[in-house]
C-alpha cells in the first residue's frame, strides 16, 4: 500500500463521515444562545423539533454580531444553514433584500397565523412585504430594575421621572449603598441613554428619533438634556464598573450592594440563577418616565431561501415546532420573554413579567427597542459617542449634542 | 525557458518516491498568491464601494476614507498604536537589554532566571491580558490588596481613567515582550569577540561605557532584529485589547484592528471596515522599511 492510498482512504473515510446519512428531515440552525438560560431554552425549541421527528444540527456561536457573520458567510459561501436566529431590523431587511430569506407567505396563510399572532409581531417577522422568520419570544427593554431590600432602608420609592431619580439616587448614596449599577461598557452607557432619552421625550420623541430618523427630533434640545443628565448620573457609580459586564454588574444587586440597574428583561435569568424572587427580592419598574411606553426586542428564527427539497421540508418542520403553543409558552418561561403568540395561556407569571404581556395586549404603546429601529452602523457611531461622552468628562452636553445630531443627517 | 527545464531536473534528481519539491512549491505559491493577495486586492477594491453587511459593486470613491479620518473613534485608534509602539518597543528593548547585560555577567542559575523572563512569551495575549486586568483593577487588584494592607491612600486605577488605560497596555506588552528581547540580545552578546573585552579590560574602560558605546553599537543587527519582532507583536496586539481593557473605558484604548474587526463583524459596515484595513496594511508595509534598510546596509 503506497502512501499516497493511505491518504486517499482516509480523505474518503473523512468525507464519507462528513456527508454522513441523509436524514429526510434535518434543520441546521445558527444560533447564539449560550448562556444558562439561552441554551436552555434553545434546547426545549430543539427536543420539541427531535420529538417531531426531526434532526437538529446546533451550529451555535457565541454572540449575535458573530451569528450573523457565520450566517452570511456560509450564504456567501454555498451552505446556508436552515435557520438563523436574530432580530428584526436592518440587518435581517438587507439579507431579505438580497434574496437570502424564504417567503413564508404561503405557510402563513395556510395556517391563519394573523389569527394568532399579534400585528406587532407579526410586522417583526415581516421584512420587504415577505414573511421571513417566527417568532420565539418578546423582550422588554426599557426596565428599571432595583433592590427591595436597599429600597426599604433608604426608604424611597421608585422613581418615575428623571429629576425624582436624582433625588432617589442621592437618599440611597446618603444609606451607604451604591445608587447605580453599571459595567462601563459601552453598550451599557447606551442602554441608559436610550432610556433617558425616551423618558425626556415622551412616546412621540422616541417614535420620531429612534424610528423615524428624523433629524429634527436629533438635533431637538431633549438630546443635550439627555446628555446632562447621563452626566450627573456618574456620581451614583461604584469604582469598580469599568468593562465590568452587565450580568457582573446584576450581581451588585443581587447580593444587595448597588441599588438600581437598566437593562432589558433578559436579566431575570441571573435574579433566577441566584435564587432571588421578583416582587420579593427585587422589584422592577419601566424606567423613569417611560411608563406610556413598552420598547420590544423580538427574538425570531429567520428561515433562508434553499433549493434541497429535503431541507425546505425540514424548515417546515421547524416552523411548526416554534409555532407549536406548548413550546412557545415553555421557552418564554425559560427565558423569561413574552409569548410570540397570543392565544397561548400564560399563567403565573411574575410581577413584571405580567406588566410585560399587559403592554403588550394594549396598555400602553408598544416599540421596537433601539438596537432594531436603527441600523447596527447608525447604532454603532450612537454607542462610540456616549461611551466616549462618559469617559471624557470635558465633554460638554452640548458638543456631544451637536455630534449626536451628526449622527442622523 | 528555465520553467520547463525545472520539472524534467527534478524528475530525474529525485528519487522514486515520486515526491515534487516544486509541485509543492507551486501550490504553496497559489495559495499565497490567491488566497492572500487575491483577498488584499478585494478589500482594497471593496474599500471604494459602498457595501454594508453584504459586499457591493458600487463605486463611491474614497468617501469611506474620508469618514474614517472625521471618525474620532479611528483617530484615538492610531495615537493609540503609536503610543503602544513607541513606548512598547522602546520599554521591551530597555528591559531586555538590561536583563541581557545582568545575565551576561555570569550570575549564578542562569537558566533558571532566563525561563523565568522568558515564561511571559509563552502565555496567550488573552491570559496576558485577563491577568493584567485582574491586577490593575481597582476594586480586586493590587489597589485593594495594599489598602488592605493599611495603605489606605495609595492609588492604582489605570484602567479606570481614559487617559492613562493605554499605558496600562503597554505595560503588559513590556511584561510579555521583555523576555524575548532578552534572549536575543543575550546570544548577541555571548557571540562578541572575547579579544573585544579583552581589549576593554586592557583600557580599563568602565563597564558602563563599554556596552553602551562598544558593544550594544555592535550588535545593531541584533536591535534591529528584535525591533521587527516588536513591531508585529504591537500591530497584531488585538487579543491583548480585547482581554485587558475590550477597548475601553470608552474607546480610549482601541486600536486599528480592533476598529476594523468591531466595524466589518459587528457594525455590518464592509466598506468602512475595509478602508481601516487598508489603512492597516499602509501601516504593515512601513514595518518592511526597517527591515529593507537592514538588508541594504548587509549587501553593502
Amino acid at each position: 500500500m503506497t502512501r499516497a492510498s493511505v491518504f486517499g482512504g482516509f480523505l474518503a473515510a473523512g468525507l464519507g463521515a462528513l456527508a454522513g446519512p441523509a436524514s429526510a428531515q434535518s434543520v441546521d440552525v445558527v444560533h447564539y444562545w449560550t448562556s444558562k438560560s439561552e441554551s436552555r431554552t434553545i434546547n426545549i425549541l430543539a427536543d420539541a423539533y427531535k420529538a417531531k421527528g426531526g434532526r437538529w444540527i446546533d451550529s451555535a456561536v457565541a454572540n449575535f454580531d458573530e451569528a450573523v457573520a457565520v450566517a452570511n458567510s456560509r450564504i456567501a459561501g454555498g451552505t446556508p444553514p436552515s435557520a438563523i436566529l436574530m432580530n428584526p431590523g436592518s440587518t435581517l431587511d438587507e439579507m431579505t433584500e438580497a434574496g437570502y430569506m424564504r417567503d413564508l407567505g404561503d405557510i402563513a396563510e395556510r395556517e391563519g397565523w394573523s389569527k394568532v399572532v399579534p400585528p406587532f409581531v407579526l410586522e417583526k417577522m415581516t421584512s420587504n412585504d415577505q414573511i421571513v422568520a417566527v417568532p420565539l419570544g418578546l423582550h422588554g427593554a426599557n426596565w428599571l430594575w432595583y433592590s427591595k431590600k436597599i429600597f426599604e432602608e433608604a426608604k424611597v420609592a421608585p422613581p418615575r421621572t428623571w429629576p425624582e431619580f436624582l433625588e432617589v439616587a442621592d437618599k440611597i448614596k446618603a444609606a451607604g449603598y451604591v445608587p447605580l449599577a453599571v459595567g462601563g461598557e459601552n453598550w451599557q452607557i447606551n442602554y441608559i441613554m436610550s432610556s433617558i432619552l425616551s423618558g425626556l421625550g415622551g412616546p412621540d420623541f422616541y417614535q420620531k428619533l429612534y424610528v423615524e430618523h428624523d433629524p429634527a427630533a436629533a438635533a431637538s434640545p431633549v438630546v443635550a438634556e439627555g446628555f446632562e443628565t447621563l452626566r450627573k448620573l456618574q456620581a451614583y457609580v461604584d469604582e469598580g464598573s469599568v468593562g465590568r459586564s452587565w450580568n457582573e454588574t446584576t450581581g451588585l444587586l443581587v447580593t444587595d450592594r448597588a441599588a438600581m440597574q437598566f437593562i432589558g428583561d433578559y436579566v431575570k435569568g441571573e435574579f433566577s440563577a441566584a435564587g432571588k424572587v421578583a416582587g420579593t427580592d427585587y422589584g422592577c419598574v419601566l424606567a423613569p418616565g417611560t411608563e406610556g411606553m413598552y420598547q420590544v426586542y423580538t427574538d425570531l428564527m429567520t428561515i433562508t431561501a434553499v433549493d434541497d427539497p429535503d431541507v425546505v421540508k425540514g424548515q417546515d418542520l421547524l416552523v411548526a415546532a416554534v409555532l407549536d403553543p406548548t413550546v412557545e409558552v415553555d421557552m418564554s418561561r425559560s427565558k423569561g420573554s413574552t409569548p410570540g403568540r397570543s392565544d397561548v395561556v400564560s399563567e403565573g407569571l411574575d410581577p413584571c413579567a405580567r406588566l410585560g404581556s399587559e403592554s403588550l395586549a394594549g396598555a400602553r404603546k408598544v416599540f421596537s427597542g433601539p438596537y432594531e429601529t436603527l441600523s447596527s452602523d447608525q447604532m454603532g457611531q450612537v454607542t462610540d459617542l456616549v461611551g466616549q461622552f462618559w469617559t471624557d468628562r470635558s465633554m460638554t452636553a452640548e458638543d456631544a449634542a451637536t455630534r449626536f445630531a451628526a449622527i442622523f443627517p | 525557458m528555465t520553467r520547463s527545464k525545472a520539472p524534467a531536473r527534478g524528475l530525474s534528481d529525485m528519487p522514486e518516491s515520486g515526491f515534487r519539491p516544486d509541485l509543492v512549491a507551486i501550490g504553496f505559491f497559489l495559495v499565497v498568491a490567491l488566497v492572500f493577495y487575491g483577498s488584499l486586492l478585494w478589500t482594497g477594491y471593496l474599500s471604494l464601494t459602498n457595501s454594508r453587511l453584504i459586499p457591493s459593486y458600487e463605486i463611491v470613491g474614497f468617501d469611506q476614507f474620508a469618514r474614517l479620518v472625521a471618525t474620532p473613534r479611528w483617530r484615538t485608534a492610531c495615537v493609540n498604536l503609536v503610543i503602544l509602539g513607541a513606548f512598547g518597543i522602546a520599554g521591551s528593548l530597555a528591559l531586555g537589554t538590561l536583563l541581557a547585560i545582568l545575565l551576561d555577567r555570569d550570575v549564578r542559575a542562569e537558566g533558571l532566571l532566563r525561563s523565568i523572563f522568558l515564561h511571559p512569551l509563552a502565555l496567550s495575549l488573552v491570559i496576558t491580558g485577563l491577568a493584567w486586568r485582574w491586577l490593575l483593577d481597582p476594586v480586586t487588584g493590587i489597589q485593594s490588596v495594599l489598602r488592605g494592607l493599611g495603605w489606605s491612600s495609595f492609588h492604582l486605577d489605570w484602567l479606570a481613567d481614559p487617559d492613562t488605560a493605554i499605558y496600562a497596555l503597554v505595560v503588559a506588552s513590556i511584561w510579555r515582550s521583555s523576555g524575548l528581547v532578552m534572549i536575543i540580545m543575550l546570544a548577541g552578546l555571548r557571540g562578541v569577540d572575547t579579544d573585544i573585552w579583552k581589549a576593554i579590560r586592557l583600557e580599563g574602560i568602565p563597564l558602563w561605557r563599554a556596552y553602551a558605546q562598544i558593544v550594544l553599537p555592535s550588535l545593531k543587527l541584533t536591535i534591529a532584529s528584535c525591533i521587527i519582532l516588536l513591531m508585529a507583536d504591537v500591530v497584531r496586539s488585538y487579543d491583548l485589547v480585547i482581554a485587558l481593557t475590550k477597548g475601553g473605558p470608552g474607546f480610549s484604548t482601541d486600536l486599528p484592528a480592533k476598529f476594523a474587526v468591531d466595524h466589518f463583524f459587528g457594525r455590518a459596515n464592509i466598506g468602512l471596515a475595509s478602508a481601516a484595513s487598508v489603512v492597516i496594511l499602509g501601516f504593515v508595509a512601513s514595518l518592511l522599511v526597517p527591515y529593507l534598510l537592514i538588508q541594504r546596509k548587509g549587501r553593502a
